[in-house]
């Protein structure tokens, strides 16, 4: 909680002197002194108010002191006003802070200062009576009490200074009471009020705690040390958005005012900006944060942006497809690429050897695209088809022959449907035309669709399949064109596997030839798998 | 120092507050002597527990019972309940969300439910409220007015308009929980109860004091399409807030065109919400009535003769 208050007292204190344009700096600084460092005060004001004779507390005299010094007449006078009998000094008191002008009552600075000047000459007036006029005080300690506050309302530098419980008391009342209309501009600088009332020495200046080092320097406009002194107080956002802020709007320069940082050639800022992201790096909720911040640091945000892409839990595609789309919509190709590797190895550890070669097939990994076919491969020939169709739930084969050229087989003319119907069994040859038809128009995918629409139709005999597969042969040989989609490619994979299994559909073809038999299946079995990969790649 | 007096829901009891720590109920009986009429009150119940000086009282709606709030400056709320058939009022709640004096409490319209609002000199503003099941629930809008907040009022409950609105619908769709409040910061702010995120928003905040409002009231409604708005303050000054549907902005009219002679501490609107009563720190209290052609006219003033 102290640190947010620290926080916000140098956050109101930058937006009154570089921010926002004040119709009156001490009023401005007024409100922020009360608002920020007023606690204090304002519960002896409570406990005060709560009594039914105030005055005769002896917390009373330094509280309505204090309350005037910080312009906090509200409070003083409603202390005042709770006196049954109120005496004339404090009458004469409560009168006089009653008719204090402040700024905002007034269209221009001529017509207020002149005002202002007015009521401090009335204030003059009288301090002077009090010394003259008896009545107004019952003995020598009430005389100098109202005297030192009448003297602060008078704007008497010294008296402020004497009896001000701090630095900030101290400028802040000089400002109401002795230059009501002072600028910012007026207020540092060689000829500026903190140079001529020397608020601060450099003795106290070193004893002070960063909190008020940073103050002083804010108020001395002495930025660097500011940022400086901020870094020193635990709120390590503070210190990044500060800078942000100062150099955005042009009150320092990165290049002249910021001096090199701790780490490379990075500039101060972009430290503290890293400085500020690695505290979150961790969170793999606030990614985007992270990637927005290190936008702004060229010289090694790059780095923090690959270690926090890496620390993002992409556990699903959604997940990857809002990551995804952040990055691309800010032109992160690299951390793109990344993201679909990640993906694509966790995929590769559960398991999903064949999802995962599309998301390396995403991050153009080529590295691991091989790698991956090689394994499927050698997964293949090692336990054939069985375990690679367990692992992938896609396998299933499609009951309606009619349904599955209607939707998959745009280009296939209805007419060759009736025909194929139409057939007789026994007319292998005349089943087998329209797909040939279409390889010697060298149409291949549409041939290769027609076959697979052969295989899966019922319409050709278990015994004869062998036959048909071999017609897929030279499809499958083609390197420059993928003729098969994924799942027509594991369709013929199983019906290929099906059938070695029925081995008497296979003896009178072979006829024996057992050499001959095995690489052909060992060559057929390499051209699926080879098709499987192009088509995993392509589709 | 005697610092609030209420009278109850029928006005059979007044119930008032002070810097001795006590909150006292008085039973109020009119007879008729000698052709005269004569008001008697007798003190039934002295309510003490609070450790400093208790600052306001508030009844709730009879349909609760005999509740009454207290708030004062050791930073509670108590709420006190009459058993009935002359028993000892007794504490049935302790409300201690707030860090300093507690200043103001306001009970909500009964349709509402049992809320009380409370604002205190911590700069918060609490929502004390009964669950179904009789339990107090309470939340906290953080920072409501720098410094302190010094006043509460709830809004009626029906929407201005509600009456001349020939549409119908839903009685539950003309209710609104609202309420104003009054600070330190010179500012003045309605708040509304956001159903969608149940948390109370700010939905005008408004600026026309030069110095503390010490006191806002917002008016009673008969249903007509107006909201008023009452706040005085340490400027001396007294603001009549008028919104002309619930949607238009609040316009800001002066009371008079002169100052008070003093700061003026509290403003309450009689049950009708036409006649405005204004006390200053001059020791004068005035009343005022709207003219037909919308400026605020005195009626009277109050004085130890009438």
């Amino acid at each position: 909680m102290e640190i947010m208050n620290r926080t916000f007292a140098i956050w109101s204190l930058v937006e009154i002197l570089f921010i926002k344009e004040n119709k009156s700096l001490g009023t401005a600084l007024m409100r922020w002194l009360n608002s920020n460092f007023s606690k204090s005060i304002r519960a002896e004001y409570e406990f005060l108010r709560s009594k039914e004779n105030p005055k005769s507390f002896d917390e009373f005299r330094p509280l309505l002191k204090q309350l005037i010094m910080r312009g906090m007449f509200t409070f003083a006078t409603t202390l005042l006003s709770m006196e049954q009998h109120i005496s004339a000094v404090d009458r004469l008191l409560l009168i006089t802070l009653q008719a204090f002008p402040t700024r905002s009552g007034f269209k221009s600075n001529d017509e207020f200062e002149k005002i202002f000047f007015e009521w401090r000459q009335n204030c003059e007036y009288q301090y002077d009576c009090l010394e003259n006029n008896k009545s107004l005080r019952n003995n020598e300690e009430d005389l100098n009490f109202y005297k030192t506050l009448f003297a602060i309302l008078k704007g008497d530098g010294e008296i402020i200074k004497k009896e001000s419980k701090d630095w900030k008391e101290a400028l802040i009342s000089t400002i109401i009471f002795v230059f009501p209309c002072l600028t910012v501009d007026n207020l540092y600088g060689e000829g500026g009020l903190i140079n001529q009332f020397q608020f601060v020495t450099e003795e106290e200046f070193e004893d002070f705690d960063f909190f008020n080092k940073c103050l002083f320097s804010l108020f001395n406009n002495n930025l660097i040390k500011a940022l400086s002194f901020s870094s020193n107080l635990d709120n390590w956002w503070l210190v990044s958005h500060l800078t942000d802020y100062f150099i955005k709007a042009g009150l320092i320069n990165e290049k002249e005012d910021i001096l090199p940082g701790a780490i490379g050639e990075s500039d101060l800022r972009e430290f503290y900006l890293l400085n500020y992201v690695s505290n979150f790096i961790g969170c793999s909720k606030l990614w985007k944060v992270c990637l927005d911040y290190l936008k702004f640091c060229p010289q090694f945000g790059y780095e923090y942006r690959s270690k926090i892409i890496q620390s993002i839990v992409v556990k699903d595609v959604e997940k990857l497809r809002e990551v995804s789309d952040y990055l691309i919509k800010n032109d992160l190709t690299e951390e793109y690429f990344q993201i679909h590797k990640i993906f694509g190895t966790f995929l590769f550890k559960k398991g999903l050897v064949f999802e995962s070669l599309i998301y390396y097939k995403e991050a153009k990994d080529v590295k691991r695209i091989n790698m991956t076919c090689d394994l499927i491969l050698e997964n293949y020939f090692k336990e054939k088809y069985a375990n690679v169709i367990k692992a992938r739930s896609i396998f299933h084969s499609i009951e309606n022959t009619i349904n599955f050229f209607k939707t998959y087989f745009k280009t296939f003319p209805e007419e060759s449907l009736k025909n194929l119907d139409s057939l007789e069994e026994t007319d292998e040859e005349q089943k087998k035309k329209p797909y040939r038809s279409y390889q010697k128009k060298k149409e291949y995918r549409t041939a290769g669709k027609i076959l697979m629409a052969l295989l899966n139709s019922n319409l050709i005999k278990l015994n004869l399949m062998f036959h048909l597969i071999l017609e897929s042969v030279p499809l499958l040989k083609k390197t420059d064109e993928i003729c098969f989609e994924i799942d027509e490619i594991y369709e013929l994979m199983r019906i290929f596997e099906d059938i070695l299994l029925d081995k008497s559909c296979l003896d009178n073809f072979f006829l024996k030839k057992e050499k001959f038999y095995e690489n052909f299946l060992t060559e057929f079995r390499y051209y699926l798998v080879e098709n499987l990969s192009r088509s995993v790649l392509l589709y | 120092m005697l610092h609030d007096a209420q009278l109850d829901y029928y006005g059979n009891h007044l119930a008032t507050c002070s810097s001795d720590n006590t909150a006292k109920i008085f039973k109020v009986e009119n007879s008729n002597q000698q052709q005269q009429q004569q008001q008697n009150q007798k003190l039934i119940a002295n309510l003490t527990g609070h450790k400093g000086p208790v600052w306001q009282v508030a009844w709730s709606h009879p349909k609760f019972g005999n509740l009454l709030a207290t708030c004062s400056y050791d930073s509670t709320v108590f709420i006190w309940k009459d058993p009935g058939n002359n028993g000892k009022w007794v504490k049935i709640k302790e409300h201690c969300a707030h860090s300093a004096s507690v200043n103001s409490i306001s009970w909500a319209p009964h349709e509402f439910g049992l809320i009380l609002v409370c604002g205190s000199s911590d700069g918060n503003i609490s929502v004390l409220s009964i669950k179904e099941d009789n339990e107090w629930v309470s939340s906290v809008i953080q920072n409501a007015h720098q410094i302190g907040c010094n006043s509460v009022s709830w809004a009626p409950s029906n929407i201005p308009g509600s009456l001349v609105n020939t549409s119908g619908g839903n009685v539950s769709d003309t209710m609104e929980k609202r309420f104003v409040s009054g600070g330190c910061d010179n500012l003045i702010k309605i708040w509304k109860f956001d159903d969608a995120s149940s948390s109370w928003i700010t939905e005008h905040t408004l600026d026309g004091h030069s110095d503390w409002v010490r006191d806002v009231a917002w008016a009673p409604s008969v249903g007509l399409s107006q909201s008023y708005i009452a706040s005085c303050s340490q400027d001396k000054s007294v603001v009549i807030w008028v919104q002309s549907s619930s949607t238009s902005p609040w316009q800001k009219n002066d009371l008079t065109k002169e100052l008070f002679g003093d700061v003026v501490w509290r403003c309450s609107w009689s049950p009708s919400g036409n006649i405005l009563a204004v006390s200053s720190g001059d020791n004068k209290v005035s009343l005022w009535k709207e003219g037909i052609e919308g400026s605020w006219q005195k009626v009277g003033d109050v004085s130890d003769n009438n």
